[in-house]
Parts: structure tokens; sequence; C-alpha cells
């Protein structure tokens, strides 16, 4: 383990620092955590909808990876690996708060405030009705698009998190496009 | 012609302009520490699953075991837990199966072993004293004396040969 030391962690992969934290090198796991864990609370917010929930599930999602870092088996990315971790962790929270009801705050930047242009405020609707269409999507629904387009995770990469086929992710995609550019155009069709 | 899918391109760049809201900063501050915090006494998991605490419970688990096992080893014959003696079981054969019916079963008759009537096993006696012994006898008794030593041919042969039928 000489040559590990010498190493400078920072610019090892992702799949090499698994190896030394197996292997108990605690220091390679907290590099993992460090490089992963804005994007694991943000997507775990995207779902949830809270911050302090998304931080507490992205929390869980490390530690439970921690415990079966044995089970990966460097066939995908550990972030793709992860990340499935992570959204069965957000399938359960919501199953267990079953009272949660999406809100229809947006969980996008840069929303406009409705005292700004009219191009803003187009805007600003079709975002509003684009959370609304979202919200109204299953759990699979809105994970494949959230994987596809916010996170832009290629298909193969999404069928590996959520543990569907590839032709299930792209008949659901097809699906829920259809779905979002209904109700896209009518809202856009009622603010022109 | 439109290409598979192009009637979704609109709407897929709408998608991917999207960003999700930033995490707030502070909510980062101290989540990598907070989670190594947590797995202070995890261990990254081996294939067994058992880590630390289960493997010791197996280790104790073991040494119990081992040590009832020694014990029992130790204990009188009779204080051994005595297990029945297996009896043999008994096979219904039907009769109907040609296959059953053509195995000859050969069943042992039981053997019946009858000592000598006035016959000493444990000393010979000499043709003398056997011509005495036989002369002493009347005829009913020889007779039976016969009867006991049939199949002693040799004997019978001496018998013969030296007592005179009259």
């Amino acid at each position: 383990m000489a040559d590990e030391a010498e190493i400078p962690k920072e610019s090892v992969s992702d799949e090499r620092l698994v190896i030394f934290a197996v292997n108990g090198d605690r220091r390679s796991f907290e590099i993992l955590v460090r490089r992963h864990q804005e994007k694991a609370v943000q997507i775990a917010y995207s779902f949830i909808h809270n911050f302090h929930d998304a931080k507490d599930i992205a929390q869980d999602a490390f530690v439970k990876s921690f415990k079966s870092l044995y089970r990966f088996q460097q066939r995908s990315k550990f972030s793709t690996w992860f990340y499935r971790i992570l959204i069965n962790q957000c399938k359960d929270f919501l199953k267990r708060k079953k009272e949660f009801t999406s809100s229809n705050e947006s969980i996008f930047e840069n929303i406009a405030s409705p005292t700004q242009t009219d191009d803003a405020f187009k805007a600003h609707q079709l975002k509003q009705t684009l959370m609304e269409a979202l919200n109204s999507l299953t759990f699979k629904q809105k994970a494949i698009v959230i994987l596809s387009y916010f996170e832009e995770h290629s298909l193969e990469e999404v069928s590996t998190i959520l543990g569907i086929s590839i032709g299930t992710v792209k008949a659901t995609r097809f699906q829920v496009l259809a779905k979002l550019k209904k109700e896209l155009i009518t809202s856009k069709e009622k603010a022109s | 012609m439109k290409e598979p899918g192009e009637d979704f391109k609109e709407i897929e760049d709408f998608l991917k302009k999207q960003q999700i809201k930033k995490t707030p900063p502070e909510l980062l501050d101290k989540f990598s520490k907070e989670v190594m915090d947590r797995i202070q006494t995890e261990q990254p998991g081996s294939p067994w699953g058992l880590g630390i605490p289960g493997a010791v419970c197996v280790i104790l688990l073991l040494a119990v075991g081992l040590f009832m096992w020694g014990s029992y080893q130790h204990k009188a014959p009779e204080e051994k837990i005595q297990l029945p003696k297996p009896t043999a079981a008994v096979i219904p054969v039907e009769a109907s199966s040609p296959a059953v019916a053509a195995v000859p079963v050969e069943v042992p008759q039981p053997v019946e072993i009858s000592q000598p009537v006035n016959v000493p096993q444990d000393q010979e006696l000499s043709v003398e004293e056997t011509i005495q012994i036989l002369e002493e006898l009347d005829e009913e008794g020889l007779f039976s004396l016969m009867e006991e030593v049939m199949g002693e041919e040799f004997l019978i042969q001496e018998l013969l040969i030296t007592v005179p039928m009259t």
C-alpha cells in the first residue's frame, strides 16, 4: 500500500477510490463523498422538493453505499451504481411519507418574477406548467425525465440506475414527452 | 419527412435547458464530515456481510458449540442419548409384479443342532468299550442309537462289521 500514499487521491478515478475504500482506506471514500455530494443532494431534491430532507437522503445513500461497497462490481461507473442506491432511497422516503404531496414550487433555477418582461413571464409560466406536469408523473416516469434531461445521463445509464431495460426507458420517455409536450403547448397557447 | 423523435426535439431541448436549483452551500459545509462520522463504526462490508460484530458472534457461537460437544464426549455411555436400534424394514412384495416374482427368494430354514444321546462328546471310546456298551443295549436301544448316529457312515460300518447281527 506504499504506492497508494504517493498518489494524490483527488486525481484518482472513482473506481480506484472504491478499491482503496474497500481495503479500509476511509480517506478515499471521503473523496468520493465530496465529489458526488452536490449532485446527490440535487437529484434527491428534484424528487423530494425539500433540501433538508434531500440532504438526509443523500447522506443515507452514502452510508448505505459504503456498507455495500464490496458489491460494486465495477461493471458500471461508481456514480451510476451510487445513483441507483440514491433513487431507491428517495422512493423509500416517498413511500414512508405517504402524506407527502408534491408541491408545485419549482425545482428549477432562474424563475423569473411575474413582474419582469413578457418573455420572462412566459418562461415562468412554462416552467410552472412543466412542474405541474412533472408532479402528475409516476415515480419511474419522473426519474427518467430527471436523469435523462436534467442530469443528462445516457439511455444505458438511466436503464442501469433504474434497473429497467433500455427498451422500457425509451418507451416510457416517449410517453412522458408526449404528455409534457401536450401540456406545454396548451400552456403556450393560453399565454399567447 | 420527419425523423423519428423529431416531434419531441423542441420539448427535449426545453427540458435540457432547465437547471435544478443549486444546493445551498451551507448544507454541503459539513456534509462529508457527517457522512464519515456516521460510518465511523462501520466497515466497508465483506462478502459475508458480517463485519466485526458479526465475526465476533460467529466465533463465540463456535466456541460454545465446541465446549458443548467436548462435554458430551466426556459423558459416561449410560448418560449419552441412546438411539433406538434400527429394525429391519418389511418391504411388501407384490406377487403381481412380474419383475419381482421372477426373482427367486431363498428363505433360510432354521437349523436344529441336536446332541447325540448317551455319547459323551469330549472322550473317545475304544472299539472294545463301544462293543461292551452295545452288548449291554437291548434291540430297541441299539436301533435308537443307530438312528442317532445315522450319517456317520464310518461308525455304522464299524458296527456292522463288529456287531454280530443275530
